[in-house]
This record gives structure tokens, sequence and C-alpha cells, in this order.
């Protein structure tokens, strides 16, 4: 069974998501695995507004289950466990809500990105092949369960982060500190099947050494272990009911009679076996939507909004070590009388990838401000899709621009953002005879590289150009002009449609001004150098 | 007060400066300052005509000319040339025509730090004056730029008061280039630009600093 993971690491340079095994190495004591339990996922995940006791079923096997209750209902005398008309008897006034497994999993799925600052190598408790090949279904018929049926625990790899947090001890207490409003049970043990069990149990005990690994575990309850139903009941008929009957037994024996999966279950949970176990994987996008508390078209109010959602944006990024240059800012709309949704878009792009998309807030506001809105908004949703590693860039110490300036991509972003995006640019040469064709506009972002070649032939070679260049050449009548001789002939082009035959010389208005004008040979050269009405024009101002 | 602490003020506040008296060029206290907060021009008659000797810094200056190619951009084409070369930004903000990227490189001007700002075409004629205005003020604002021209249809008062605090702020340069009859704007320096057969004649018809030389200086043509 392949498991695959993602190396987001901070000090890992890819991000491009592939297969790879998170195997525990031969010598599996250096690891060191945080199992993170989550007790009251299922009450968390639905919402409970009644003020009644509330309670969780499980419906799936046929029978209406109590799968978790609160507190009050605790109280009461409910027990996981039991049937729901049990839990009726007990007491009669009970919110009853039928469990969303898949509710809980996303949950677990944003619990674990929150700590992807700890350590990439989170699990959502899937794995886990028992060592060595066999299919799912295969190690289900063999009698050791998928944890997957109750995720509700995560496991973290923390051996690599210890030294970074200053100690075990400080890492659990800043793990801790990020779910202060959710119960969790966070346990730490040499295997990750050891501290998944611990922490399932209730156990918030922290065993760095593996030596004490089954005395630790012996006292669970085989019904809370990763042991297939039938074969916990099989096991308590024969009086073993605690993991410390079995590993009290003769090894032979048991698997000879019990199987081979239950003994290599017992050799994971003792750290004797290596695991392999899948890590978070998926696609890198952030997506967040906010209700405004009014409907509105205010425009600062969405700001507030987008600055709040940015903010959660740059905690993503910075977990995942990502860069992003595209922001997409959906405004959704409500049209309460004719009862219909729709969204603006509005998406804001940088030169430069950056991980604080805080810098695109001067720009949202410059787009935003020139976005008509159609209907009134009720809510800010912001999606980034499309991340690149985070490059670091060096700043110089002594800088003399100070932090909060926008630097200069950024400004050039801002103004393109207000006054459109091929407004500002930078010119380039381009090797061409024809004068129009001789320059491009470039938008790219830093300083391109010029061609040496082109710049000195540029500088050399050519005849005096002018600094203006007019959009289109302007027809003139050169009766007012003072003309000056034919400077230069420009004749290229015929192998396209553009192709130009032309006299060019240097002219003076009688307002100062000199202009750069030709003579188009297409139509026709009049006699001699005698200022002809036809054809002539002018091109660019010399200023 | 003493004189060094006044000495000191001038130095250190930039909204003081030292006016010239009516004693007369001759006078000590008109003595010319050459470098303090200016740029050189690059053209030795054009130094001498400005007060202290060059371009002023943190201030806007206004270019007048009759008619658009009437030798304004030859005027600050040694300074762009400089700025460029020197890595750092200039940009021209809504400029009249398009700006000719082979007549730039004859002049040695390195493409890569001109910025060309493209709000001068616009439909809309209220934003794009709006845009004009604001971008110039956001640039000259910028510490990596260090010389701002602007080609404002028309010149707003208030804007160049605002242009003027922004340059103050970063001491850059900012370059209003108007065409036509003058309006009195709080700039700090006017120069009346105009091409006469020698080359280029320039006169101060307005300087804030003082007037160092009356009059007009020619400058060679480049053409």
């Amino acid at each position: 069974m392949k498991a695959s993971s993602l190396a987001l690491a901070p000090d890992h340079s890819s991000l491009l998501p592939g297969e790879s095994f998170a195997q525990a190495a031969s010598t599996p004591h250096t690891q060191l695995w945080a199992g993170i339990h989550f007790p009251a996922l299922a009450l968390e995940v639905s919402d409970f507004t009644s003020g009644l006791p509330a309670l969780i079923i499980d419906a799936s096997g046929g029978r209406q289950t109590i799968y978790s209750a609160c507190e009050v209902a605790m109280d009461h005398g409910i027990m996981p466990g039991m049937s729901l008309n049990a839990a009726h008897a007990l007491c009669h006034n009970l919110d009853v809500k039928l469990r969303d497994p898949e509710a809980e999993y996303q949950r677990l799925q944003s619990y674990s990105e929150q700590l992807l600052c700890f350590t990439p190598s989170i699990s959502l408790g899937q794995w886990l092949s028992g060592g060595g090949g066999g299919s799912k279904n295969k190690m289900r018929r063999r009698g050791v369960t998928g944890p997957e049926d109750n995720a509700d625990t995560l496991l973290l790899e923390l051996s690599a982060s210890l030294k970074l947090f200053g100690g075990l001890e400080l890492l659990l207490q800043r793990i801790r500190a990020e779910f202060a409003s959710t119960e969790v049970i966070i346990s730490a043990a040499p295997c990750a099947s050891g501290a998944l069990l611990m922490a399932r149990s209730g156990m918030e005990t922290v065993m760095t050494d593996p030596g004490n690994l089954k005395s630790v575990l012996g006292a669970i309850p085989l019904r809370i272990a990763d042991l297939d139903h039938k074969l916990v009941e099989k096991l308590g008929r024969c009086g073993l009911n605690t993991l410390r009957d079995l590993w009290r037994l003769p090894r032979e024996d048991l698997g000879r009679r019990f199987g081979r999966p239950l003994l290599d279950y017992l050799d994971r949970l003792s750290g004797a076996r290596s695991e392999a176990i899948a890590h978070i994987d998926g696609p890198l996008c952030f997506r967040q939507r906010m209700a405004l508390p009014a409907d509105t078209r205010h425009s600062k109010l969405i700001v507030m909004a987008a600055e709040k959602l940015l903010e959660e944006a740059r905690c993503f990024l910075q977990r995942h070590a990502a860069a992003t240059a595209k922001i997409g800012v959906d405004l959704w709309h409500v049209n309460r009388h004719r009862g219909s949704r729709s969204r603006t878009t509005i998406t804001v792009q940088s030169a430069e990838a950056d991980r604080h998309p805080g810098r695109f807030m001067p720009q949202l506001i410059e787009q935003l401000a020139c976005t008509p809105l159609e209907d009134e908004v009720d809510a800010v949703s912001i999606v980034i899709d499309q991340v690149v590693p985070y490059a670091r860039t060096t700043e110089d110490l002594f800088s003399r621009r100070d932090q909060q300036a926008l630097d200069w991509s950024q400004l050039m972003d801002l103004m393109a953002a207000r006054i459109g995006q091929d407004k500002v640019y930078t010119l380039k040469p381009v090797a061409d005879h024809r004068p129009e064709y001789a320059w491009d506009r470039s938008t790219l972002p830093g300083t391109p590289a010029v061609d040496d070649g082109l710049i000195d032939s540029v500088q050399q070679t050519l005849p005096v150009r002018p600094l203006w260049l007019l959009d289109a050449p302007r027809r003139i009548q050169p009766g007012t002009l003072q003309l000056g001789e034919d400077t230069e002939r420009i004749e290229a082009g015929w192998w396209s449609r553009r192709d130009l035959r032309r006299d060019y010389r240097i002219a003076r208005a009688n307002t100062g001004q000199c202009g750069w004008v030709y003579r188009d040979l297409h139509q026709g050269r009049s006699d001699g150098d005698r200022a002809d009405a036809q054809g002539w024009y002018l091109h660019g101002l010399f200023a | 007060m003493p004189r060094p602490v006044l000495e000191n003020l001038i130095r250190e506040n930039p909204a003081l400066w030292r006016g010239r008296g009516p004693q007369g060029r001759g006078h000590p206290s008109n003595a010319q300052r050459p470098g303090e907060n200016t740029v050189d021009t690059g053209y030795e008659a054009l130094n001498k005509l400005l007060p202290n000797g060059g371009w002023p810094l943190r201030a806007v200056v206004e270019l007048n000319v009759d008619a658009w190619g009437n030798g304004e951009l030859q005027l600050l084409l040694p300074l762009i040339r400089r700025l460029t070369t020197d890595q750092t930004r200039v940009a021209m903000v809504a400029p009249p025509y398009q700006p000719y990227a082979p007549a730039l490189i004859q002049a040695g001007v390195s493409l890569p730090y001109l910025v060309v700002v493209d709000s001068g075409d616009d439909a809309n004629q209220n934003a794009c004056k709006k845009n004009t205005w604001w971008c110039a003020e956001k640039l000259l604002r910028h510490a990596d730029c260090g010389l701002v021209l602007v080609w404002p249809r028309p010149t707003n008062p208030v804007q160049v008061r605002r242009l003027q605090l922004a340059a103050d702020a970063s001491n850059s340069l900012g370059v209003i280039l108007h065409c036509g009859i003058s309006v009195d704007t709080p700039v700090g320096l006017r120069l009346k630009v105009a091409r006469c057969d020698q080359g280029v004649s320039v006169s101060l018809t307005k300087s804030r600093y003082g007037w160092c030389q009356q009059g007009t200086v020619v400058l060679p043509q480049a053409l």
C-alpha cells in the first residue's frame, strides 16, 4: 500500500506533490510521534443550538448507537456505545444528530493544516499497511481494521522539530495552545500506533523510552485498540481483555491461534516493527469565505473582511513555505427580491510572488474602487490556488528604505491595477530598420536584460532619432516647414505586408519645433527637391 | 540668534532656504553654494543660471514651452542619463507622445530604469487627470525614484503643491512640463524653454530660491 506525502517543511525546496513512503527507518527509536485526539470532534462539527443535551449517533451498523455525547448527557448516564432507545430512557429531551464523517474529516484536515508549522509529517491516522503489502480489505479480513473508521486523531512526527522549538515540553505546549478552544488529548510515544492508542484511550502521557512502552500500553483495553470487533470478542472469550494479557502469552502460540496480523499489530505498538503512514496530501489551495455583518456596497467593510482573510492567507502561506503572485477575491451578492446569488470576481496580480498577501491590499483597494458592484455584497471569499515555493530574498541590512514603504515592483503593480496592466512599462529596442517596429514595451517585472550589441549598434550606426514618436505618422503640408536635406532612406519590410520606402529628413517649424518628417516613396517621388504636397508625413518630434 | 544656530537650522530644516538679498550678486550673503541640495544639470551655462548651481532637489520644477518639442527634454537628458546609469529610477507620467526607445538609447539612457506611465490617454478625461497626478505623486514619494517628469493637462495649483510636498519627503526632483501660457502654480522654479537659432534658450521666470542670474542662457543644440 502506497502512502503519498507532500514535502512541505519550511526547509523543503519542492512543493510538487510526489509519492513517497514515510517508512520508519531501520532504527525506529529515533522517531517520536505525538498523537492528538479530539474526543469531542463529532460534537464540534455539528452545530447544536437547542441547548438540550447533545448526542451524536452512528447508524452505520444498522443500529442507532450513541457515538458521542456531551457532558450534560454524560451526567444523565448516557455513554457512547449505548443504543439510542436506552439513551432516551435515561433522558427524554435530547438533541440528536446523525454523525457526519465527512465534516469530521474536513475539520481534522484543517486542524492538520494548522499544525504544519510544527512538522511536515502529519498523518490523519490513515495508514497503516501492516508493514508490508496487502490491501485494506485483506487486512480487514484478517482482523485488523483501518483506523479511518474513526478518524478523530492526528499523528505528528516530531523528532526533527524538537531542537527548533526548544524541546518536547515546549513543543507540546505550543501545539496545545493551537487548540485552546477545543478539547484535546495529546500523548507522545516512539511509535505511531502507540501514540495513537494512548491518545485515543485518554492517556496524556509523554513517553520517549521505547523500553517502557509495553508497560504503559498494557492497561489499555483491547476494544479501544485498532482490532476487529469479532477478534476482540474472540479474545475476550478467552479472558484476554487488555494488551498486557496478550503480551504475557507466548508469541508463537498467539500467532498460530489468532493470526499473523495480530502479532504484527502488537509489534507495531511496541515499536518493534516499522510502519508506513500516509502523510497528509492534497493540492495546495487556500479558500476562505467570510460573511459580512450586513449587506453592503461600502468598500470599507469589504476591505475590512478581506484584510482578515488575507491575514489567514498569510498564515496559510507561511505554514506551507509558499508564496503567491495571484489572489482571487470573490464578492458574493445576494439579491433578496429575486432570491438569486451571483458573484463578482476581482483578480489581484503581482509581478512578484510574495508570502505576505497583505501586499495585495493596496491593489485590491484600487481595483475595488473601479469595479462597479451590481448588488449588495453579503460575503467575501479569497482564493489562492497558484502557489510557488517561497524564495527568500536577501535584503540590505542598512537599506535606506523603511520597511513600511512599498517596494518598486509593488508600486508598479499598484499603478497597473489602477490605470491598466499595459500602461506601465519600460521601453526596449528591437532590431528592426522600420522606425515603428524598432522599439517595444516591456511590462515584465524587474530589469530585463538588454542586448548590448543592439544598443551599441543603435548608438553608433543609427542616424539621429527623435525623442517623441507619433503613434501614427501625421500627414503634413510641407510648405510651412523649413525642410533640411534628406538624411536617411529607410526601405524595409518588403517581406511582410508592412513594407515601407521612405526618405527621412529633419524639418523645422515656425514655432521652433523640430520634426522628423518623411516622404512616402510609395506614393510616387516628385521631381527634384521641390517640396511636394503629396506624401509628406510627420513621424516624430525632437524634444 | 547666533549665526551657527541659524546655519544649523537652514541645514537641517528642508522648509527653510536661503533667500538672496537685494544687495546684488557681489554681496557675501548672496554667494553661490554650488552643490547645496542641487544636482548638476549637465550644462555649464544652465548650472550658472540656476540657484546653487543645478536642479534643486526636493522640489518641483516647471518647464514651460510654447509647443512640445522645443528642447524641453534635451534640457533634462543629461540628468536622466546620469540617474538611469546609476540605477536610479526615472519615470515619465502621461507623456504627450510615445517616448522613442532608439533615441533614448542614443542619448545614453539606460532604458530598464526608465518607466513610462501612460495615464494620459483614457476616454474618461476626469479619471485620467486624476490618475496622472496620483501616479506622479506615488512615484515622487518612492525612495527608488530620483526624477519624475509629468505632463499634466492642465496643471492644477493644488496638485502641484501636493507634488511639492511629495518631492520634499523623498529627496527627489519632480518636473512638470507645461505647454502654453503659464499659470501661477506653487513651483519652486519655473523655466521658459524655447528653441532659437543657436540652440535652446532657457530663461528663469520664477525662483523661490532667489535670483542668481537674470536673463537667458543658450544651450548648444543637440541636433
